[in-house]
């Protein structure tokens, strides 16, 4: 039976590999471009769907999030988009006449924001004050940098922890006595952050269920929130250039 | 035609009174519309066919949706609720793509 | 008096015998070839045999208000089931267009003063030179790249931890993963991480193109990391400018145990890679709204607010 039908299988075989190949030629028939327009979605859908599954942004988040992050990001926009402004009036003036002047101005208000935000500089302003007893040495790196996360997200815009200004490379560590350590410095209890920035903002931020004064109770410590419209942020970082860091000059 | 305007007008009068359903009710509709919509593909190919009769078309779709809910209440009753769904809607399913190659090789010879 | 009672036997291709060798999936071939209510044929015989047309017509009242209760129930179930569901995704539809059209809003605000900046600089430096006081200059530039408000560049290196294998969102989004255990990084990780990175030494950092200022924070919210209010998703390359020894001290820190624990319990992947040259963007930097500069003691004459 099967040696009946070798040679015709093979001959269907071979019709086949020749059907194809005839098949596979180009040629601008009908069925060709439906088929080529019909590969095209398909290929498309595979990709879209590819890509939904993929991107695991922010599909992902719940709605409570989403309205969240929205308003955060409304809020940062409606900063940018006036600093552009701000910038684009900047660059008229320098661009005038008497742009020396403005030039000197400008860079002298640059300098200061910088400064706030580099620590070089001391700073005043609305904000919250947070104090944590810690009697039972029982706060860690990690909860203390939970804690200046969350007030970066709330919106803090200058910060010191005890005698330690917060800037964007400071870290948290553990000495080898199990001391809270602060960019090499020791911290001694009771902590006391000092944060500029939006009070109501930053003390909601602090004070949610599960959020950072809840988990520092459960722990043991003692945090307590006062809002003020005048916190000083005086501890200062020292002027240093950076070693390696080189900025892209325009 | 006038058939399809019954369920246009179905439809209209659903959407515009759009009545509360009971919740109880509520997990037994996907079953329904999944075993009204094998009724009336089943029907149209009927048509097709030739061999149309209006009492088989109303008879299966009640027997269709009471026996497909029954089903589901049963499966609720049992545990396996959402499995004996999923076999109901295998098998409707299953058939509303045959009725449709039928129709569509009666109307495209495609 | 309906057709149910008679069984189908002349139903079409439904009468094969045991002796099909298909006759296990004679389940599915009979859905497939008699997918049609058998009473139909069998009405149709009967008429046929009392010698009357195979088909009724269509206007029997019978059919008609069937299909209207047909489409009611349609219409009804439609609605009923799929509002509630319907609604909350498009309210989460418009709300992540509206956060998407926020962020290249930002994006685009971010270019402008990012070149405004530039030209700024430029002008400035040119103004400065003519006044010979290029050090306000120079002490801006350093502090650009200290705060992150300017692009740097420098040797480095770049280190790319990534979800476990297997931990990736499944075709569904499934959102049922809310334990940390799953080998999906969560916000804390890489906060661990940056400040290992940090008290290594290293002079700037930034996490797939999100350059970290004093005022970024990296937070996580449900499923996702947001950092500067932007979604990432892994892999989560962090490039750092740094001197050589970076590496081994961050190895040799609490940031590198912690991240071998995650690669040992967990399976998350990590590579860390030293780079002749790393390039950070910069962030762009919003005016101050609530800080401002101490006067007295401001190392400056003037007493122009920060956020001007």
């Amino acid at each position: 039976m099967s040696q009946e039908e070798a040679p015709e299988a093979q001959e269907s075989v071979r019709t086949g590999w020749e059907r194809l190949w005839r098949a596979g030629r180009p040629r601008l028939t009908r069925a060709n471009i439906y088929i080529t327009v019909l590969a095209v979605l398909l290929g498309f859908a595979m990709f879209a769907q590819v890509h939904e599954t993929r991107s695991s942004g922010l599909e992902n988040l719940r709605q409570e999030d989403l309205v969240a992050l929205l308003d955060s990001v409304n809020q940062q926009s409606l900063k940018l988009s006036k600093e552009a402004g701000n910038l684009t009036d900047t660059k008229k003036k320098l661009q005038d006449d008497n742009g020396d002047q403005a030039a000197l101005k400008a860079a002298t208000a640059r300098l200061q924001t910088l400064g706030i935000l580099a620590g070089t500089l001391p700073a005043t302003g609305p904000g919250i004050r947070i104090t944590v007893k810690d009697p039972k040495n029982v706060v860690k790196p990690s909860d203390v940098l939970n804690a200046v996360e969350e007030l970066r997200d709330a919106g803090a815009e200058a910060m010191q922890i005890n005698d330690v200004r917060v800037v964007a490379s400071t870290y948290f560590a553990e000495s080898t006595d199990g001391r809270l350590v602060a960019d090499g410095t020791a911290l001694r209890a009771p902590y006391t952050i000092a944060a500029i920035g939006d009070p109501h903002t930053m003390a909601t931020a602090m004070e949610i269920p599960g959020g950072v004064v809840d988990e520092l109770k459960q722990l043991g410590a003692t945090p307590s929130v006062t809002s003020a419209q005048h916190i000083d942020v005086t501890a200062l970082r020292a002027v240093s250039t950076p070693r390696y860091a080189q900025p892209d000059n325009p | 035609m006038i058939p399809a305007i019954g369920l246009v007008v179905g439809l209209v009068v659903g959407i515009v009174l759009h009545p509360d359903v009971p919740l109880s009710l509520q997990p037994y509709l996907p079953i329904a519309v999944i075993a009204a919509l094998d009724a009336v593909f089943g029907a149209v190919r009927a048509v097709l066919d030739g061999i149309f009769d209006d009492k088989v078309f109303v008879v299966s779709f009640l027997s269709n949706v009471v026996v497909a809910a029954l089903i589901v209440y049963l499966g609720d009753q049992l545990g396996v609720g959402s499995q004996l769904s999923t076999g109901v809607v295998v098998v409707l399913g299953v058939r509303i793509f045959s009725n449709v190659a039928a129709i569509r090789r009666h109307l495209f010879h495609a | 008096m309906t057709a149910p009672g008679q069984q189908p036997t002349g139903a079409s291709g439904s009468g094969h015998g045991h002796s099909d060798p298909a006759w296990s999936m004679s389940l599915i071939n009979n859905l497939m070839r008699a997918p049609l209510d058998p009473g139909y044929r069998s009405a149709a015989d009967r008429r046929a045999a009392e010698g009357k047309p195979a088909s009724v017509g269509l206007r029997s009242p019978l059919l008609i208000v069937t299909l209207v209760v047909i489409g009611l129930s349609l219409a009804v179930a439609a609605h009923a089931l799929r509002v509630p569901q319907a609604a909350s995704d498009k309210r989460r539809t418009e709300l992540i267009g509206s956060i998407k059209a926020r962020q290249s809003t930002i994006d685009a605000d971010s270019r402008t003063i990012n070149t405004t900046r530039r030209q700024i600089n430029a002008l400035q430096a040119k103004a400065l030179q003519h006044q010979n006081d290029t050090s306000l200059a120079d002490r801006l530039k350093t502090l650009e790249v200290t705060t992150g408000a300017g692009a740097a560049h420098g040797p480095g290196l770049v280190l790319t931890v990534d979800d476990a294998p297997g931990s990736d969102t499944d075709a569904e989004g499934n959102p049922r993963t809310d334990t940390s255990d799953t080998g999906r990084l969560t916000s804390t990780d890489l906060q661990i991480i940056v400040n290992g990175l940090w008290t290594a030494g290293a002079e700037a950092v930034s996490i797939n193109g999100q350059r970290i200022t004093s005022q970024t924070a990296i937070r996580f919210a449900g499923e996702a990391i947001l950092v500067n209010f932007r979604a990432l998703s892994p892999p989560y390359a962090i490039s750092v400018i740094g001197g050589p020894e970076v590496a081994d001290r961050f190895k040799a820190n609490a940031g590198g145990a912690y991240l071998r624990e995650l690669v040992s319990g967990y399976q998350i992947r990590e590579n860390l890679a030293s780079k002749t040259s790393v390039t950070v963007p910069a962030a762009a930097t919003a005016p101050l709204v609530h800080a401002s500069a101490i006067p007295s003691q401001s190392a400056s004459s003037s007493t122009t607010q920060g956020g001007s």
